[in-house]
């Protein structure tokens, strides 16, 4: 708790993780309002039903759109410290080496948990208003959204303590985003396998997939392997205990 | 006399680099303690490492009243190279973090503050702040929490002659309140009014360590000038003599069992009048110029 503490005071008065917070709460309710009273048609991206049990998974997809304010926030709490030197000196002032990589994974693991109870109290609201239903049907998706959210944080983590600065993390992560795809649909495409779906970000994207990129690929007559879900929550934790472990490598051994 | 810190054998590369090459030498307790060297002998690689900011390639050191290094730096005060705090956050606010993190000192955020007179300051962002505001902010983080021990890398850069002055009353009065204080400086006229043990390093390896009384204890500085322009060649054949400076005055040093007496006949011998000849107290610079060059 005194890490978390820590990194409390570090962002409490840091104006823009307010506005990257204030953007993720209030982008993703505006769309859950707007895509669901009908005002705005995305035809199969999503379900056309938003009461329970399909809200779930309508929210859990427009959730994965807005992952990347949280993953900028992410990005920019660990590269400030490397833009500042702030590093060193939390590390001068009796904070071990561990300690100071366990604060920003208990960060991130509180902003997991936050976002995720958001995208419960979201998916709740509406799916009352848009005509109830058992609300513990389909509810496997707040596991999916969190290991989502987690693993996305855990591999922003990853690449800003490698790049150290901002600007550039954001573009790698955004890259990598685009390329690991790419490389997911050759794979698919050419060798009809599905190794593809376990690289470190698709494996839970693969949780809350987009009705439209399946439908994407039936046009592209690519076959679609069935894989049950609990290889990818597999998966997804074992990236991100890897991510783990090439950090905790990387801070110990590392001139600061 | 007991001490507080020993380093026994550290290698440092940087690729091929050699930053420092065997540093043995031992911090007594209670001292104020001098690291002097050129532009890259290695002084704040060395303490980068002592504060775990750098890893190191061989050797140890050890803080001796502490279990390890970690619970070590939870009572040392430091300040390496330059200030390092969050721009956004006021002085205060990043005090706070500092004491979070050392587990003390949250309620003596006032009184460092005060000591380094940026109290009216306390709410400004650390942004607005001047180079010197933000070493004395570094000080007063360094000091936070009435620290065992304080580990100081050029604690008067960027300070005026005032804050220069202030800063070296400060070291000595916490060091007559019982503190170690290991301070890495440039400015040798200050290590000597200030320090009493030294250690010299030069290109990474150590040359000489101990009480300062005990580095400057051989011989004097000779200043002497001429207007015979053959007078430094002359000087450079004399197997006794050492040039420190060749200027309007040139500074040497003499062997031991050589007297200034031998030194004016045998300029006299060789047609060299000397209009001047004075023995001078050898200081830490002259000593340091010596052991550098």
């Amino acid at each position: 708790m005194k890490l978390l503490k820590i990194e409390w005071l570090k962002i409490k008065k840091y104006k823009t993780f307010w506005l990257l917070v204030g953007l993720f709460t209030g982008l993703f309710f505006l769309a859950t309002y707007v895509i669901s009273e009908g005002m705005w048609s995305i035809g199969e991206l999503l379900s056309s039903s938003f009461a329970f049990p399909s809200i779930w998974s309508n929210l859990g997809n427009l959730y994965s759109w807005f992952i990347l304010f949280l993953c900028v926030f992410v990005i920019l709490s660990i590269t400030n410290e490397f833009t500042f030197k702030t590093h060193r000196q939390n590390i001068i002032d009796g904070q071990s080496r561990l300690d100071f990589l366990h604060a920003k994974l208990l960060l991130i693991l509180a902003t997991t948990l936050v976002s995720t109870l958001f995208f419960v109290v979201i998916a709740i609201v509406f799916g009352y208003i848009h005509g109830g239903g058992n609300v513990f049907e389909g509810m496997e998706y707040v596991i999916y959204v969190f290991l989502f959210t987690l693993n996305y944080l855990c591999f922003s983590a990853l690449i800003a303590f490698f790049i150290k600065r901002a600007g550039l993390s954001i573009i790698i992560l955004l890259s990598y985003f685009v390329l690991e795809s790419i490389l997911g649909l050759i794979i698919k495409y050419k060798f009809n396998s599905s190794l593809g779906n376990f690289f470190p970000l698709q494996s839970s994207d693969e949780l809350l997939p987009w009705n439209a990129l399946k439908a994407v690929g039936k046009y592209a007559g690519i076959g679609e392997l069935v894989i049950d879900n609990y290889f990818y929550i597999m998966a997804t934790g074992m990236w991100v205990v890897i991510y783990y472990f090439i950090l905790r490598r990387k801070i110990k051994t590392a001139d600061l | 006399m007991t001490n507080v810190l020993e380093i026994n054998d550290i290698y440092k590369n940087y690729g091929k680099v050699q930053a420092l090459k065997g540093i043995t030498l031992n911090v007594p307790k209670g001292s104020v303690f001098g690291v002097l060297g050129p532009n890259g002998s290695g002084k704040t690689t060395l303490l980068a490492i002592l504060l775990d900011v750098l890893q190191y390639n061989s050797g140890t050191y050890q803080w001796l009243d502490f279990q390890n290094a970690t619970e070590a730096r939870k009572h040392i005060g430091a300040l390496l190279e330059t200030p390092n705090f969050y721009h956004y956050m006021s002085a205060i606010d990043n005090l706070q973090i500092s004491a979070k993190i050392k587990g003390r000192g949250e309620d003596d955020i006032d009184r460092v503050l005060k000591i380094v007179n940026l109290y009216e300051r306390r709410n400004s962002p650390f942004k607005t702040f001047s180079l010197g505001m933000k070493q004395r902010l570094a000080i007063a983080s360094a000091i936070l929490g009435k620290p065992d021990i304080l580990v100081l890398d050029e604690p008067t850069n960027g300070l005026d002659p005032v804050g220069i002055s202030e800063i070296r009353e400060l070291i000595l009065q916490l060091s007559k309140d019982g503190m170690t204080i290991i301070m890495a400086s440039h400015l040798l006229d200050e290590v000597e009014k200030v320090c009493d043990h030294v250690a010299i390093l030069k290109k990474g390896s150590l040359i000489t360590t101990g009480h300062v009384s005990e580095v400057l204890s051989d011989q004097d500085i000779i200043e002497i000038s001429s207007e015979n322009t053959e007078i430094i060649s002359f000087l450079k054949t004399l197997p006794y003599c050492k040039i420190l400076r060749e200027d309007k005055i040139i500074q040497l040093i003499m062997s031991e069992n050589y007297s200034i007496e031998q030194l004016n006949q045998d300029c006299m011998h060789n047609h060299i009048v000397l209009n001047h000849i004075v023995r001078k107290k050898k200081s830490l610079e002259s000593k340091f110029m010596e052991i550098t060059q």
